[in-house]
Order: structure tokens, then C-alpha cells, then sequence
């Protein structure tokens, strides 16, 4: 910050806080030596700013402010880090700030960078009445050493998912270079439930992360030390699983002092994608199926999303394990409905196309599953005995026609190229097939990524993370999975 | 200085407590508090904010205790799992020792001590203790989980005067109260549940090969192998829903197979 800056400055903090700084406040803050000040310029007009004080190894954040018309970009979250890097500079290891507790975008910007809450003043602010909460961050010199790393193309992650019922990790240099991959599946203990058992997943995750990440680090060739960050999934899936993974996450990152990123298990089904395909850049359409999602997403950039539509009740998969449940097929139902379907004819039975003409792009498969179910008794009632491949054909045929219509119209609404397929139901040889059948005619690129990294995997979560670190995006030592987690929407701070 | 953090999660109460793995009486920080179904929240920077206390930094830790339960499924995890990361990332020793036992360790008087954790479902983990005069905590019976009217009637038949503990006393203390009549001393209520130092004594006073008292005068290698992060389970004592309908609809047919599912079933040292 300059002299020149100040009329802005001063501009910014009015529109900012109720009860701002003057402009001869920020006058005496230029020379001052145990202050540091950056300014984020676009165009050469400043757009945003924010000052640190350090005091022994701590950076207080005094101010951070954003021009209200580039709120909501990224500005504030380059302004934090650039303060976070002058803060080491100056010999500070962690940062700490006050910030109102009605301010939520402010929050939301210094939770997202890995601050944790670490204490309440109430009242602080006079003017407003409002509490201020005390905030901390993790040690900086890791997180601008895993940012400058993952800018550089190097940084080395280790990733863990435990969404489901696969105990995964790997580890992966620059985003792009799987160095390692291990999946330590449960299915067989689930088998017999005829779907995931919760309670039993979590146990299984339990008994196995130590080892699978030993594995990944050995496959690797990698020791802690070498590890720039660590990634784990937060969320969507089953809660109770999904804990295990980030409570060992974060005690193995306060031990090492390294970075924590959580990843959202739905966008790592789409960097999967990005990992069997480099070239794939958006925007593109996707389509995520699997035993838990199922949903048409529209990606403008990588780390923006629009959720086009999504299944109101059953994921595909789901539905293929019900079907083959009510079949008497064993768990899980995907693979013994579609070598079934193979030998069947898709046209036997005429299944309902649910929400086919609904004229959104939601869909809907408790109803097919219902409609089968109604088959099979009937057929049985009279005595008749089961073609069980021309059910599943029938079946199948039915999912994949509303799934394929969906999509092209998700497609064509969003005017994009390319269609991605993710998602373990993507296994699924007619439905890639149908899906490339159907976008070829109309010139679209499908992109399938292979089945290593369309079942549950930690690579893609590994992809996901390289970005987030570049960006600046951290879990704090308080972060808790969720068994809902929304995808970053279109408008939201990348 | 060769720290230890205790750390457990098993009932409502986040507890942490800093041992000295050179000087079994030293309770170096410990704090504990109610958190329910915040524990992944708060634990680690409580563990932060204690080692800072203690003047330790992460890299001070020579080994990590761990409650395994009986208790809350997810709140056992919470605890075994962040153990888990520090344990492995750090390359020392995963210890583990029974909740109930470090509730056992804030009784107030040497004697026969009952511990009973609420199960939930009408049910209680019990396991009975005895406080000797010099203080220490030795374990009578095994984890298990029963209905309150089993156990209480149980200890009854002991015909011995004890100290009854623990959180299962909320909702059923007038069981044990109506069955052991006045055979039964009950606790203060904020006693029912670990604290800080009561972690460290429990860490102390486990016993086997991949306790505390067996791993801390081996080398760190020998250490790390004795009590290796990967082989600390919980103690659940009972199965998933999923395997109890299964069991319960095998019963009257054959005998259950493995679950294949870590712990013991009902009684018995959990494997």
C-alpha cells in the first residue's frame, strides 16, 4: 500500500465495515515496520486490500477488504494469502483475526482457508452490538509451500476416501501423476446384507485405513516427509464413514503440520474424468451415477458447478441393486443385471420411462423398481416362470433411456461439447454404449473414465485437492464430514 | 520431555489428558468437557490447545492412548480414528485402554467400583472394578452389553457393597438403586464420565503386551511394532443391526459363522 492507494482504500473500507478506519489511520500504517500491507489491483484500479501486524510468531489480521463489485471472485482469499506470505516474511507461523460473527461471507472466506474459531468476544463491536469470534490458522508455512508447490505442477498429495464402503488412497504429484492407488473394497462383507451396511462400513474403515495408507506411501515410494498435503473426502456419503476418514486426516495432519483439504466426493467423480483425459476442459455436461448419486451437472470451469437435475428418490445404482435383490441376484446387482440384459431383449416388457416428458431434468427410479416388482408377481401369481434376462434387459433399457434423454437434453440446453460419464453405474456397457451412440450423432465427445477410476478410487480425490490447494482452499483442525455436501456452486469464491 | 496424549470419546464428553511416558503420576495438561455430537469438532484443537499448555509441540509426542470404548459407536471412532493419524503420522506407539476403565479411575474411594455406560436401547455397558487402597484400578469382567435389570441383579449376587458409576445412570439408576438396595453407593454425576487425568491413569494402569506400561522402555522401532496404529480397534460388544436381525434369524437354526467384524460379541476380551 502506497500513498496513491489510500483514496480507494479508504473507499473500500467505507462501503466494508460500519465503523471503519480513516484515511488517516491507513496514512500511519505505511511506514510503520512491524505492519505489512497488500493491495489486489485489477486493470490497474484497486479492488481490494488487507494489513497484517505480527507480533512474535503471530500475524494478527488488523483489515481485509473487498470492493463490493468483485466480492464473491477470489479477491479476498488472494488478499489473505498475499498477507499470509509477508506474515512469514516477517517471522510469524500462524495468522489469527477477529471477525463479526454476522459477516458470513467473511467467515465462510477464512474458514474455507483452513481457519479454525477459536474463542468468542462478545459485544466487541460497539457500534453494532455484534460478537466477534477469534479466529486461527494453521501453520502457514506448509499451506504456502503446498500452494506454491501445486502452482508449480509438484506438490505431493496423499488423498483418502472413505465415503462408502472402499477404504482408498493414493498418492499423486502435480495433480495429474497417480504415483500410487490402493482400494481396499468391503463389498463381501456387505453381500450378504444385499446393500451397504452402514455400521459395518465404518467398522471396516476403521480396521483398514492404517495399513491402505501405508500401502499407497510404499507403492509410492513416498514417506510423510515427502507429502506436501493431505486430502480426504468430507462429504456427500454415509456419515458415519465418512468420519473415520477425516478424523485420521486430521490427526495425521496436525501431526505432520501439513495442509488438510477436504474434497467433495461428486467432484472427484468429475476429475476423474480430467485424469483418464487430460484434454478435457470445460465447459461440459456430466453425468454422475453410481450405488449413491445419481445427477446431470453442467461444469462452466473446473471447481464451479451447476446441478442440472438429480434422482428425487433411488440412485441407479441403488435401483439396480433392488431390482437384482427382488430378482434373487446378489449384491451388488450392477454387474449381474448387465451380463443378464446381455442375453435378454430390452423390448420384452414395456417398464414405465419415469419423468421421461417431465420437462426438467430430475429423474425418477422407485416407481421402475416398483413396476418390476409388480411384474414379478404377477408372472409368479400366474404360475408363469421368470425370463430373467429379458427382465433385466427390460429394466436396464428402461434406466438408460430416461438416463440418455437427460442427458442430451442437459447437454443441448448448456450448448456444450462434451458429456462425461462418472460414477460406478458407469460400468455399465449399454449405457456407454447408448450414451456414445446417441451424443455421436449429434457430433458430442464422451469422455468415460476406466472402471479403476470409476468406482470409488482416492486418485480422483487426490485431482480435486491439487486445484483446491492452488487456490488457496484448506480445511481447519474443526472441519466434520457431511453426509450432505453440496457441489460449489456457479457464483461461489473459487 | 516424552509426552503421551489420552484422548476419548466414547460418551458425550470430549476428554484429553498429557501423560509423561517417563513418570506414571505426572498429569501433565488435561481438560474435558460436553460436546455432543461435536467431538470430530473440538478434539483436535483441544489436543492442540493442551500440548500448548504443556509447552509441547506435536513432535513431543513419544506415544498416543486411546479410549476404545464401549460407548458410542461414532464417538468410539472419532477418538480411535484421530488417534489413528497422530499415531501413524508420527510413527509412535497406539495404545489403547477400556472407557469404562478411566471412568473407574475417578472413583472417590478404594473398593468395588460398577461402571455402567448407557448402550442406548434400554441397555447399559457394564464392568466392574477394584480400587485398592494404594489406588490402583484393577478390572473384574469384561466388556459386555445388558439390560440394567441383568446387571444390577448381578452385581447383587455379589453380596459385596459398591460404588455404582457411569452414564447409564441417568435413565436407569433406579434399577440399581431398587435391585442392590443398600448395597449401593451411586457417584457424584460429574464423575460418570472420563476426564483428562482419569485417560492418563487408565492408559497407565492397562495391561498386555501393546499397553503403555509394555511399550514405553522399548526402542521407538521396537515401540511402534509392539503397538502398531494399524491394529488398535474399538470395543463395540455389539454387532451392526444389519448382523444382530441376521444372527437372531440364524439362532434358531445353526450357529453363526464368523461376522467378520472386528470385536468381541458379547463378553470376552475384544481380539
Amino acid at each position: 500500500m502506497q500513498h496513491g492507494d489510500l483514496d480507494a482504500v479508504t473507499r473500500i473500507e467505507r462501503a466494508s465495515f460500519p465503523a471503519p478506519w480513516s484515511e488517516a489511520q491507513f496514512r500511519d500504517e505505511i511506514e510503520r515496520q512491524d505492519r505489512s500491507w497488500v493491495v489486489a489491483e485489477d486493470d490497474g484500479a484497486l479492488v481490494g486490500f488487507g494489513g497484517v501486524m505480527v507480533v512474535d510468531a503471530d500475524a494478527h489480521v488488523m483489515d481485509l477488504a473487498v470492493d463490493p463489485g468483485y466480492r464473491r471472485r477470489g479477491v479476498g482469499r488472494a488478499v489473505l494469502w498475499a498477507l499470509a506470505e509477508r506474515a512469514l516474511a516477517l517471522g510469524a507461523a500462524r495468522m489469527t483475526l477477529e471477525v463479526a460473527e454476522s459477516n458470513r461471507a467473511a467467515l465462510d472466506l477464512y474458514l474455507s482457508c483452513g481457519f479454525d474459531v477459536a474463542g468468542r468476544r462478545v459485544a466487541y463491536y460497539p457500534e453494532t452490538g455484534d460478537d466477534a469470534l477469534v479466529l486461527w490458522s494453521r501453520p502457514i508455512r506448509s499451506h504456502i509451500a503446498a500452494m506454491r508447490a501445486a502452482r508449480e505442477g509438484s506438490d505431493v498429495v496423499l488423498a483418502i476416501e472413505s465415503s462408502c464402503d472402499e477404504t482408498a488412497t493414493a498418492v499423486m504429484r502435480g495433480g495429474r501423476e497417480l504415483l500410487s492407488s490402493v482400494v481396499a473394497s468391503q463389498v463381501d462383507f456387505h453381500a450378504r446384507f444385499g446393500g451397504v451396511v452402514p455400521e459395518i462400513a465404518s467398522r471396516k474403515h476403521t480396521e483398514a485405513i492404517v495399513g491402505v495408507v501405508d500401502e499407497a506411501l510404499e507403492r509410492a515410494g513416498v514417506g510423510f516427509e515427502e507429502l506436501d498435503a493431505i486430502a480426504v473426502t468430507q462429504g456427500p456419503g454415509l456419515v458415519g464413514a465418512l468420519v473415520v476418514g477425516v478424523a485420521y486426516a486430521k490427526g495425521l495432519a496436525f501431526v505432520r503440520g501439513l495442509p488438510l483439504i477436504g474434497v467433495n466426493h461428486l467432484e472427484g467423480h468429475l476429475y476423474a474424468a480430467r485424469l483418464h483425459d487430460p484434454t478435457l476442459e470445460p465447459p461440459f455436461v456430466a453425468l454422475v451415477v453410481s450405488g449413491g448419486h445419481t445427477m446431470l451437472v453442467h461444469v462452466p470451469e473446473w471447481g464451479r458447478h451447476e446441478v442440472l437435475g438429480r434422482t428425487l428418490d433411488d440412485a441407479a445404482g441403488e435401483a439396480f441393486d433392488k431390482v437384482a435383490k427382488l430378482l434373487g441376484l446378489g449384491y451388488p446387482g450392477g454387474p449381474v443385471i448387465s451380463r443378464l440384459a446381455a442375453q435378454g431383449d430390452p423390448r420384452a416388457i414395456a417398464f414405465p420411462r419415469a419423468m421421461l416428458k417431465s420437462g426438467n431434468l430430475d429423474v425418477s427410479l422407485s416407481g421402475l423398481k416398483t413396476a418390476v416388482l409388480q411384474y414379478v408377481q404377477r408372472e409368479r401369481a400366474a404360475g408363469r416362470e421368470l425370463n430373467l434376462p429379458d427382465i433385466a434387459a427390460s429394466f436396464q433399457a428402461a434406466v438408460i433411456d430416461v438416463q440418455v434423454a437427460k442427458t442430451l437434453a442437459a447437454a443441448s440446453e448448456r450448448d456444450v461439447q462434451s458429456v462425461v460419464l462418472a460414477g460406478g453405474v458407469a460400468a455399465n456397457a449399454a449405457l456407454r454404449e447408448a450414451l456414445a451412440h446417441a451424443l455421436g450423432e449429434r457430433g458430442m465427445r464422451l469422455v468415460v473414465p476406466p472402471m479403476s477410476l470409476c468406482t470409488d478410487n482416492a486418485a480422483m480425490i487426490a485431482a480435486v485437492a491439487h486445484d483446491e490447494i492452488a487456490r488457496g482452499r484448506f480445511l481447519g483442525l474443526s472441519a466434520d464430514a457431511s453426509a450432505v455436501l453440496h457441489l460449489r456452486g456457479a457464483s461461489t469464491n473459487i | 520431555m516424552r509426552a503421551f496424549v489420552a484422548l476419548d470419546t466414547a460418551t458425550e464428553q470430549v476428554a484429553v489428558g498429557v501423560g509423561d511416558v517417563d513418570d506414571p503420576s505426572a498429569v501433565l495438561a488435561e481438560r474435558s468437557f460436553a460436546a455432543p455430537r461435536a467431538a470430530n469438532e473440538v478434539l483436535l484443537l483441544t489436543v492442540e490447545g493442551l500440548l500448548a499448555e504443556a509447552g509441547l509441540r506435536a513432535t513431543d509426542v513419544a506415544a498416543v492412548a486411546c479410549g476404545r470404548g464401549p460407548g458410542s459407536f461414532t464417538g468410539v471412532r472419532i477418538a480411535v480414528a484421530t488417534a489413528k493419524g497422530m499415531a501413524h503420522g508420527l510413527g509412535v506407539p497406539l495404545v489403547g485402554f477400556g472407557t469404562s476403565d478411566a471412568i473407574a479411575q475417578r472413583a472417590s474411594r478404594p473398593g468395588i467400583v460398577g461402571v455402567v455406560t448407557d448402550a442406548m436401547r434400554g441397555e447399559v455397558y457394564p464392568a466392574l472394578f477394584e480400587v485398592g487402597h494404594d489406588g490402583r484400578v484393577a478390572r473384574l469382567t469384561p466388556d459386555r452389553v445388558a439390560t440394567p435389570d441383568e446387571v444390577a441383579r448381578g452385581w447383587a449376587a455379589r453380596g459385596e457393597r459398591m460404588l455404582v458409576t457411569g452414564t447409564g445412570l441417568a435413565k436407569h439408576r433406579e434399577v440399581f438403586e431398587r435391585v442392590l438396595g443398600d448395597a449401593a453407593e451411586f457417584a457424584d454425576e460429574r464423575t460418570w464420565v472420563p476426564d483428562g487425568a482419569s485417560l492418563v491413569r487408565a492408559a497407565w494402569s492397562s495391561d498386555g503386551d501393546g499397553a503403555l506400561r509394555a511399550v514405553v522402555g522399548l526402542s521407538s522401532g521396537a515401540a511402534y511394532a509392539a503397538a502398531h496404529p494399524a491394529v488398535l480397534l474399538p470395543v463395540y460388544t455389539r454387532l451392526s443391526d444389519a448382523e444382530e436381525a441376521e444372527r437372531r434369524r440364524a439362532a434358531a437354526s445353526r450357529e453363526p459363522g464368523s461376522t467378520g467384524v472386528a470385536g468381541p460379541l458379547e463378553g470376552g476380551e475384544a481380539s
